[in-house]
């Protein structure tokens, strides 16, 4: 009987062959189940239409087009940031590696005020100290230059003995202090430190120096290529900037 | 000029949701039985239409929907949601129906019922045969259209539509006998 239902079934529809209409049409001549059944799908297919009609809720299209727009915003945010992926990673590698070599550059060349008057008035890291001879001035002008790495090129100076050199490093800068004696026996400070970026309070600048004042004490400063030198003494600027311009070899 | 056309695309893909959303929500009522799973099955099928919306060719969107949301049911929800009395097995046997002329009460019966007894007695229907009813004799779907759907062969939807039928007579016919439109002796004897 299931495959006369079925062709039954789909004669109600309208969707038998030809062959299968004249088929269940002469079965429904001959059967009255068959016409009723007939008229049984007819009716269902009718009723069902008729009595099956379900308005959705208005706020279920609200709900469904609020998640079509929230999924849509995702995707676009998604495949925005797909498309500027590689580009975002390669600005914030180039943001982080110059970050570090400005801040390589500011740390390896720039000292601050409080770092060169620690530096001048002992407070820095000395790591090797040395004495010298007094009659072994040109040995210690000769470390001086070498610790510069060559840079330095310093005359001795015959009022200044020098009596101790020191080693060390401030804030990763290397420097070089050498102690002298004065024919007054006063000490003479001059250091030598790696660094083209020094920073001094209230400093002011006379041909190529700056001078300040650290500690009750004159301080004459000037630069021989990537390397500030620092010199202090118990005197005034003017013998300062002298003494500095023998030990650069500069005649006046 | 992207978001134009992404703008565009959600504009058109709205315009035809709405015409449908009724039609949809509809079917997965009968289909879940339960007014919020079928708005959930709604809800997830009308997302995954729209991710799918430039796939669509143009021709039915009803259709195109319902494949969308019948494979959703069937793929996810009907695996959670089946109850232990609901059957949906191809080769389930339905009671003979056609009976005798003067066995059967009067077909116009089942035409005076109420929706809600309608509604009730397709729900009785199983699984398989209720949504290849729904399908044709609600949402007016052709049998090929409904073949695409289920993704079963054409032949194989009329023999659904055919026992999906022949099921809700039977649970019209025992919905009008407990309300006494008619007797059981009218039938039993």
């Amino acid at each position: 009987m299931s495959d006369i239902r079925d062709l039954i079934s789909a004669y109600a529809d309208g969707t038998a062959t030809p062959e299968e209409r004249a088929h269940v049409e002469r079965l429904a001549a001959e059967q009255p189940e068959v016409a009723r059944e007939i008229l049984w799908m007819q009716v269902a297919r009718q009723m069902l239409a008729e009595k099956c009609r379900t308005e959705a809720p208005e706020e279920l299209f609200s709900t469904c087009m609020s998640r079509v727009r929230e999924m849509d915003r995702r995707q676009r945010t998604e495949r925005t940031v797909t498309r500027l992926a590689p580009a975002l990673c390669g600005a914030l590698c180039v943001a982080i590696i110059g970050a570090g070599v400005f801040n390589r550059s500011q740390n390896g060349n720039t000292l601050g005020a409080n770092q060169v008057a620690s530096l001048m008035t002992g407070g820095a890291a000395v790591r090797e100290r040395q004495s010298v001879d007094a009659d072994r001035a040109a040995d210690a002008f000769r470390a001086l230059n070498e610790n510069m790495g060559g840079a330095v090129r310093l005359g001795a100076v015959p009022q200044l003995q020098p009596w101790s050199i020191e080693r060390g490093y401030l804030d990763r800068h290397p420097f070089t202090r050498v102690l002298f004696r004065d024919s007054q026996g006063a000490t003479v400070q001059l250091v030598a430190v790696a660094s083209s970026g020094v920073a001094m309070e209230n400093c002011e600048t006379v041909d190529c120096y700056r001078i300040s004042q650290m500690n009750g004490l004159t301080c004459v400063a000037w630069t021989e290529g990537e390397t500030t030198m620092l010199l202090t003494g118990p005197y005034d600027q003017s013998t300062l900037m002298a003494l500095g311009n023998e030990l650069r070899q500069v005649k006046n | 000029m992207r978001f134009g056309r992404a703008s565009s695309q959600q504009d058109r893909y709205e315009r035809e949701f709405r015409t449908i959303y009724s039609a949809l929500y509809g079917t997965a009522l009968r289909m879940t039985r339960d007014p919020d799973r079928a708005a959930d099955l709604v809800q997830e099928a009308s997302v995954r239409g729209y991710e799918a919306f430039d796939k669509f060719d143009g021709r039915n969107f009803k259709a195109w929907m319902l494949r969308i949301m019948t494979n959703l049911y069937i793929n996810q929800y009907r695996k959670l949601y089946r109850t232990a009395g609901q059957v949906s097995l191809e080769d389930e046997h339905v009671e003979e129906a056609v009976a005798p002329p003067e066995e059967i009460p009067d077909i116009q019966i089942f035409s005076d019922m109420l929706e809600e007894e309608v509604e009730q007695a397709l729900g009785d229907v199983p699984d398989t045969f209720r949504q290849a009813v729904i399908l044709a004799d609600i949402e007016g779907l052709s049998y090929d259209e409904i073949a695409v759907i289920v993704d079963v062969p054409v032949g194989t939807v009329r023999s659904r539509i055919a026992r999906g039928r022949a099921h809700l007579r039977q649970s019209l016919e025992r919905y009008a006998i407990e309300r006494g439109y008619i007797k059981k002796s009218s039938i039993d004897e």
